[in-house]
């Protein structure tokens, strides 16, 4: 077949519809990314404004330019928009355009979950885009302090905006998350071993795997906070047993690790290109991976040393200072692999080099103030002072936006298949660098001298006046760069000369495919022997579009991809993707309703949003498997493998793992807040304890484990092809969780004081709810399966989703039975029958 | 399983060290343990803590050594050499993020 006639037949395969339709249900993973890195970009620019007008504000002393409650919202939106709806989203968005290519694979292993996320993130950032149009955005700073967030000193839905438009935008980067970590995982192109990995794809790995723990205590925050705001369950409130360092436990939880979430993949762009600009290989490959899996751990340690002027006891305080200092050795780590490379090579000091020197510059000095500030006595000297502010601009614009620039401009022949002019890059870069150390350089000084964070204006005299207004003309010319990179990039597009195919002369696979890309990436998969493909195989792009590799031609109309062993990158299965589907905005849309209601005090509204969701999640599920058996397909290059629902370790096996332990890690991050609140908080122990009906409890601890051995007992049953009696045990497995859900919200209702009156009734009924819901699902799984099996999409070789139900079973029982034994624990003697 | 053992055990030991250590000193402050003088100079606290920290570091030894034998971690020189960074990271995270266990006064 011609190379022609295969773009054809992949492209009709693999192709979105023109227009509108395609617009809204398209799933491709390239024009997905680019809209995420599109969309934050025009949330920096929103963002850079706001900066702006704080600068313009605190130019000179009285200003009267804004007053403070709208200075209040601009910083807080300020934060709140670069951080959540710039940072995070653009780096999924270069990750997910990016992984595939650098891989091998034609797409990510979930393609509807990314188009889903995107929507999220896209009507998550509407709502806090026309709150701020209406002048009720969040003003409580971007962490939301309680209680200056709680209902009594933000009495309007200033903080609900916050809490529920950042929610929305979280579920998208969860769902990136989990959408990464699988595609780093399964979808790679046969023969990449884990040691054979772009270093990229290291990078984004760990990356995603600190978000699958890192997103969710912020979550439960923002849960946490949003009832107390909403119904008055005192979590925070410590006239009613509640305490305020929670949240900031919570918020900082996440809120640490989040900065090393910034950084890993921008310094993944880092480790990617400057090889190829010192032409030579990345030294030290084994140890930047180790460093950073550490770094990776290491920054869960930390997040204390953000509360050291709270009053927390010495040993805290020792334990996290010597935490924080440690976390810069793996750190350093790569920065002495980066400069090995660059002594090992011939350095070029081309554009995106140039951004390169300017984290280095920039990040080495956030780091060294990082370590300063691990200090404690330092610590409550610069506490809460624009020393602070200097020290996160250097660390996130250094740590992201000068790497981030290195690899637009990098990459900018890939996304757009056009050059720059290096004259006004070069212009742009040197505005923005000198533009940005004018600004923040002096703002370290600033703080030394004592003025203090997020104050609107400030009197004279004070020795701020001469440093405020150096940091704002600073920050005009800093804006000048951003809004030359803007305007060059524009040009590039519009007019700039066509690029060649690599035109860096770079060895990894992403520029192994024509320009722009196709809908398919590659037009047959390579086998990979090295992590550097294109340096062995110079013909390796032309090979690949003659179908030469894996699966080279279309079969059946069906968009596939090779899936491999995780460890060997030995090819396992062929990955059968979904097709474009208006499901995922759908959902979206239908999720919006809910976090909506919410908004507006629509209260009944959100459960049947929730019912909508979960009849579309029925939809979704049921739109893939197969019913029949395939056996193994014929793959190309002699091989063949099964499709991945006959696979043992399909893609969906593992997205299940890696969003239970996301689930998991919310529930112990509320078991954390209750041992904490039960510790340390005021008012405790409760005035009153549960006293629940032990008739119940034992009817509920009974019914999980007739569930337990019902499903057990159906599982096998399907395995051994005696699919009727699969279907009546899991009936029975139905039924018995049915009546322990049953049992559980009797327990509540029986025993469990009001959630109003303490912290502790509240923290009790968040257990029982986490419970309630999970053991709603787990009955829709059920009968999920109990259908599928119905239609003949489950045989002895098709077992995937009755795997997938039995783990989601399993945690529901251990969740529901450890939330009943969290709250027997304190006050067990006095239960009754 | 085998991956997460091989590439990174010894971050999950100080992980779980680094939990465990700062629950129990929460716990312990919560308690008053850190006002009971036991033995010498030692509180209630101190000798909660400092075993503690010792079987972590013990534990955390252990799995360096494990994956630190010949065959044990596989054909794949890197996930040797990534396994051997994070194991020599588990120790000397646990003894210096742990040695504030041995300060005389943990809960002013």
């Amino acid at each position: 077949m011609s190379a022609l006639k295969l773009h054809g037949e992949l492209d009709a395969i693999w192709g979105v519809p023109r227009g509108w339709r395609g617009v809204l249900t398209s799933v491709n993973h390239s024009d997905l990314g680019i809209r995420f890195m599109v969309a934050a970009g025009i949330y920096f620019c929103i963002g850079g404004l706001l900066a702006m007008l704080i600068r313009a504000q605190l130019a000179t002393p009285r200003s009267a330019f804004v007053g403070p409650e709208i200075y209040n919202q601009i910083f807080t939106m300020h934060g709140s928009l670069m951080m959540f709806m710039f940072a995070i989203p653009f780096f999924e968005g270069l990750a997910m355009y990016m992984l595939p290519k650098l891989l091998g694979s034609r797409d990510l292993a979930f393609p509807r979950l990314s188009a889903f996320g995107w929507w999220c993130y896209l009507f998550g950032g509407f709502i806090l885009l026309v709150a701020m149009g209406l002048g009720v955005a969040p003003d409580g700073g971007w962490f939301m302090y309680t209680p200056l967030a709680s209902k009594t000193y933000t009495p309007g839905i200033n903080a609900d905006v916050w809490l529920l438009g950042i929610t929305f935008v979280e579920v998208s980067a969860v769902c990136a998350s989990i959408e990464i970590t699988v595609s780093v995982l399964k979808l790679r192109a046969p023969g990449m071993s884990l040691g054979k990995m772009p270093i990229f794809a290291w990078y984004i790995l760990v990356t995603a795997l600190m978000m699958v723990v890192g997103f969710p205590p912020l979550i439960l925050a923002s849960t946490l906070l949003e009832i107390e705001r909403a119904f008055g369950w005192p979590f925070f409130d410590p006239q009613r047993g509640g305490n305020p360092l929670l949240w900031q436990h919570l918020f900082w939880l996440f809120g640490h690790p989040e900065v090393y979430i910034i950084f890993l993949p921008a310094a993944g762009v880092v480790s990617t290109v400057l090889p190829v600009m010192v032409r030579h290989p990345l030294l030290g490959y084994g140890w930047i991976v180790g460093s950073i899996l550490v770094l990776g751990f290491f920054s869960f340690g930390l997040w204390v040393h953000h509360m050291f002027a709270t009053g927390i006891p010495h040993l805290a305080l020792a334990l996290f200072s010597v935490a924080s200092a440690l976390v810069a050795v793996p750190s350093v780590v790569q920065l002495f692999a980066w400069l090995a490379t660059m002594w090992a090579g011939r350095p070029q000091m081309r554009l995106p080099m140039l951004y390169i020197a300017g984290f280095f510059f920039t990040f080495l000095l956030g780091g060294l103030t990082g370590v300063m500030l691990a200090m404690v006595p330092f610590n409550w000297q610069v506490h809460d002072t624009a020393f602070v502010t200097a020290h996160l601009h250097y660390v996130l614009v250094g740590g992201f936006v000068f790497p981030m620039l290195a690899g637009l401009y990098y990459w900018l022949p890939r996304l757009a298949a056009r050059r720059s002019h290096p004259l006004l890059g070069q212009l742009a870069f040197w505005l923005i660098f000198v533009g940005f150390n004018a600004t923040f350089l002096v703002m370290h000084l600033t703080g030394l001298l004592g003025m203090p964070r997020r104050v609107s204006t400030y009197e004279s005299g004070l020795g701020w006046e001469w440093l405020n207004l150096f940091s704002s003309i600073g920050s005009f010319v800093m804006t000048f760069g951003f809004a030359t990179v803007v305007i060059d990039v524009g040009l590039a597009i519009a007019f700039g000369r066509r690029s060649s195919r690599n035109p860096w002369r770079a060895s990894t696979l992403e520029w192994a495919m024509p320009i722009p890309a196709p809908s398919y990436n590659f037009a047959s998969l390579p086998h990979v022997e090295s992590r550097e493909p294109l340096d062995r195989h110079h013909r390796l792009a032309r090979s690949l579009a003659q179908g030469e590799g894996y699966l080279g031609r279309g079969r059946c109309g069906l968009r596939e991809t090779t899936g491999v062993d995780m460890i060997s990158g030995e090819v396992t299965e062929v990955v059968i993707l979904p097709g474009n589907s208006g499901l995922p905005i759908v959902t979206a849309l239908t999720l919006g309703v809910f976090f909506l209601s919410l908004l507006l005090g629509v209260y009944w509204l959100a459960p049947a949003a929730l019912l909508a969701v979960t009849a579309l999640a029925w939809r979704w599920a049921s739109a893939l498997g197969a019913q029949a058996d395939l056996g193994a397909l014929p793959i190309g290059l002699g091989q063949a493998v099964p499709p991945h629902h006959e696979a043992k370790d399909a893609p969906g096996w593992w997205g299940s793992i890696f969003a239970l332990i996301t689930d998991a890690t919310f529930f112990a991050s509320l078991l954390f807040g209750y041992a904490f609140l039960a510790t340390v908080g005021p008012g405790w122990p409760p005035p009153q304890l549960a006293q629940p009906s032990l008739a119940a409890t034992v009817v509920v601890f009974l019914a999980a484990l007739a569930a337990f051995l019902a499903e057990r007992s159906a599982l096998t049953a399907a395995q051994n092809g005696r699919l009727q009696d699969a279907t009546r045990a899991y009936a029975g497995a139905f039924g018995a969780l049915l009546f322990g859900l049953l049992a559980l919200l009797a327990f509540g209702w029986l025993g469990l004081p009001s959630p109003r009156d303490h912290a502790y009734g509240a923290v009790t009924w968040m257990l029982v709810g986490y419970g309630s819901v999970h053991g709603f699902v787990a009955l829709v799984m059920l009968a999920f399966v109990m259908r599928r099996i119905g239609t003949g999409h489950v045989s002895p070789a098709r077992l995937l989703e009755p795997r997938i139900v039995r783990l989601w079973l399993h945690y529901t029982l251990f969740a529901m039975l450890l939330g009943l034994v969290a709250i027997a624990i304190p006050g067990a003697a006095s239960w009754r029958w | 399983m085998a991956l997460v053992k091989r590439l990174v055990g010894g971050l999950l030991v100080w992980a779980l060290g680094f939990n465990a250590i700062y629950a129990a000193h929460g716990l312990g402050c919560g308690m008053g343990w850190g006002e009971r003088v036991v033995l010498g100079p030692l509180t209630a606290l101190n000798l909660a803590l400092i075993p503690l920290w010792l079987l972590f570091l013990a534990a955390a030894v252990v799995v360096l050594r494990n994956s630190s034998r010949p065959g044990d971690a596989g054909n794949e020189r890197l996930l040797r050499q990534a396994g051997l960074i994070g194991g020599w990271a588990g120790i000397g995270g646990i003894a210096l993020m742990g040695a504030p266990a041995l300060l005389p006064a943990h809960c002013l």
